[in-house]
């Protein structure tokens, strides 16, 4: 680089996937990288990426990446000028971004009011009402028993419980008749208390054939709020995303463009800086839209979006970070082509998606002209209980949606993750559904088609068996050191042609 | 060699010999010659009755084998003489309810002794932030009760059987 880089150094507070992604881009930029890491993560991928790793404290996250004061040591000690927090973990903490900024560190998203504002979900609903901004019908307020049974029968069943602090689907149960509110909520205010420390629930009306429709914004400090059009994101399990793309296959010009206006609208409403989401629920009946909720953060999703545009949104996160200024317009920014990505899970979808841990064996993404892979684990990650389920992320691009979903599927089949169950079969199954080819597929999808999926094909090949007993033979001879008489001998050349161009953790191989 | 992996919960066998062309593999009725194999760092290349096939395998501690194959992976257990497979799903025949994954015991709702229902709330676990709901199998007694509220479990670990 021949410019200065807006910082020298920058500390992670993440770890996985992102915090890999999050590096790219400051090595793109010139700035050096702190990893934080916690015990269990002593051998992972981001500690070997960081041009220097701090340990921060034990595996659960509540003693290390979430442990604030631990993280601006580690900020303090190895010279850092600014934070990114990623997505998770600490990135949409009030608290945090503001002792990174006392510390006198830049916090890069943004501020902390920003955060708080969004953060409460009831907050923010009373906020976006005043500013006109189109809301789903809900309640919120005194949440006892009582007062949301007789709430739920105003608004009508279903009904959808959220925590009031929360976001990215914990917390969150529908409710379809009033038998079932009281063992729901009871769940939710669990699971409220368990991620965010704070059990407050709020009700709303839940839209059973709804898309989920998401803006990308950046604002820059100097009063510039641009949107990066939409995500589509209604392929969810347990109200996680699994399958995003852009454009929605839902959208149209008219609609795109309200849409984006109010996005923008919401932003502004707060003085928004930095990246964030404001992400809609559409009524495919009526058109209709609603405000959901505002991510104050970047988004797992956000390479579909630099795919379609073009903008690194993680470098300009960090230019605006510096006090940069947007140098284009909206009439600047097109969105071309169909990006579409798919999420690779530690989770066995034939058993209620249930996680999956173990020691990551073999790993090879398929590679290939229009394939991004953002991927978190390389062979001998182990994937334990502490952190997010989220291996890696497939992203295909192409002119149109069928050749990017096509592109998409052949890249999932041609990669192959060894050491415990993961969703990539299930992901093909889904590309290649005819109700999602169409573009019909709203965000109860999964439930609805997928809830008891299993692989198509049960019956065990032969050659499973065999390469099982040949492996276990010659792993027993090559114990005993005998020799390579019966063929077990390792051939460099060997040919794996369908494996070439293999790209492991990230990287190219 | 033989040797019987389970997959699914369903019993394989195979006999595996050494030849002089490399190796001869019986599966039931069927016949395999499979005279060349590359076997390298995870990666296997081999002929099958004239057919080339390509896999990736890897072997997970004692007795947890995966293998790759045509755009699929498969876990395989390789299996002991003893008849509990130790990969089973949640509640299995005798009523013993195992853990469908691993995490961490939130809540333990019945006691030893307790008389339960068929679809009754006995233990919340969790992991990744995951709740995951372990409810009876059927109607009957706790007559043993192995964890605690906030013990770490791991995948099929014993939680309590039901009489």
């Amino acid at each position: 680089m021949t410019t200065k880089p807006p910082f020298e150094k920058i500390l992670i507070a993440n770890r996985g996937e992102i915090a890999l992604r999050l590096m790219r881009a400051c090595q793109e930029l010139g700035i050096s990288t702190v990893a934080v890491y916690s015990e269990a993560d002593h051998k992972a991928p981001h500690v070997d990426m960081a041009d220097e790793a701090i340990l921060i404290g034990p595996a659960p996250p509540l003693e290390s990446y979430l442990k604030i004061e631990n993280i601006l040591v580690a900020a303090k000690e190895s010279g850092a000028e600014a934070v990114h927090p990623g997505y998770g973990f600490l990135s949409e903490n009030t608290d945090f971004a503001q002792a990174v900024i006392d510390a006198g560190l830049v916090f890069i998203g943004p501020s902390p009011d920003a955060i708080r504002l969004m953060g409460d979900k009831s907050a923010a609903r009373q906020l976006m009402e005043k500013a006109g901004i189109p809301l789903i019908p809900g309640y919120q307020g005194d949440d006892d028993l009582k007062q949301l049974k007789k709430k739920a029968v105003e608004i009508g069943y279903p009904v959808l419980l959220k925590a009031a602090a929360g976001g990215g689907g914990k917390g969150m149960r529908v409710v379809t008749e009033p038998a079932d509110l009281q063992d729901l909520l009871s769940a939710a205010r669990r699971e409220a208390q368990n991620s965010f420390g704070d059990s407050r629930i709020i009700l709303e009306k839940y839209i059973s054939d709804a898309h989920h429709i998401e803006f990308q914004i950046l604002a820059d400090g100097h009063g510039n709020v641009l949107h990066f059009f939409e995500r589509e994101c209604s392929i969810q399990r347990r109200h996680q995303k699994v399958i995003e793309e852009s454009p929605s296959p839902l959208m149209d010009d008219a609609l795109r463009e309200e849409m984006a206006r109010t996005a923008i609208e919401v932003a502004t409403s707060v003085n928004y800086t930095n990246a964030g989401t404001v992400e809609f629920i559409v009524d495919p009946a009526s058109r209709k839209f609603y405000f959901l909720e505002m991510n104050t953060r970047l988004q797992v999703e956000h390479p579909i979006t630099e795919m379609v545009t073009g903008i690194d949104l993680v470098q300009w996160q960090i230019r605006i970070a510096a006090g940069e200024k947007l140098p284009f317009k909206q009439s600047d920014l097109k969105q071309k082509g169909h990006a579409i990505e798919a999420r690779i899970y530690a989770e066995d979808p034939s058993n209620s998606f249930f996680p999956s841990t173990g020691r990551i064996h073999h790993v090879g993404f398929a590679d290939g002209e229009g394939v991004r892979v953002d991927s978190g684990v390389v062979p001998g990650t182990e994937v334990g209980v502490h952190y997010d389920p989220l291996l890696a992320k497939v992203i295909a691009y192409a002119d149109d949606r069928p050749k990017a979903i096509k592109k998409l599927m052949d890249a999932l089949r041609n990669s192959v993750l060894l050491g415990l169950k993961s969703n990539r079969e299930f992901l093909v199954d889904i590309l290649q559904d005819k109700k999602f080819n169409k573009g019909l597929a709203n965000t109860r999808f999964i439930d609805s088609f997928f809830s008891d999926w299993h692989p198509m094909d049960k019956i065990v090949p032969d050659e499973v068996l065999i390469i099982a007993a040949i492996a276990e033979l010659s792993k027993l001879t090559e114990n005993r050191e005998s020799s390579g008489e019966i063929g077990a001998e390792s051939d460099p050349y060997s040919p794996w042609s369908r494996f070439k161009n293999f790209r492991i953790g990230g990287k190219e191989s | 060699m033989k040797l019987t992996y389970i997959i699914d919960q369903e019993r394989y066998s195979i006999e595996l010999e050494i030849t002089d062309e490399g190796y001869l593999a019986k599966i039931g009725e069927k016949e395999y010659q499979i005279p060349t194999t590359n076997i390298s760092g995870g990666k296997i290349d081999l002929q099958i009755n004239g057919k080339n096939v390509e896999g990736i395998w890897a072997i997970d501690g004692n007795r947890k084998r995966w293998v790759a194959v045509n755009g699929r992976e498969w876990l395989l257990e390789k299996a002991t003489s003893s008849k509990r497979s130790g990969m089973m799903g949640m509640q299995n025949a005798d009523t013993s309810v195992y853990a469908p994954m691993p995490g961490q015991v939130r809540q333990v709702l019945i006691e030893e002794g307790e008389d339960v229902s068929s679809g009754q709330l006995l233990l919340l676990l969790e992991a990744m932030k995951m709740e995951i709901r372990i409810l009876s199998p059927g109607d009957g007694k706790i007559i043993r009760l192995n964890v605690k509220e906030d013990q770490q479990v791991d995948k099929d670990d014993f939680l309590l059987e039901i009489e």
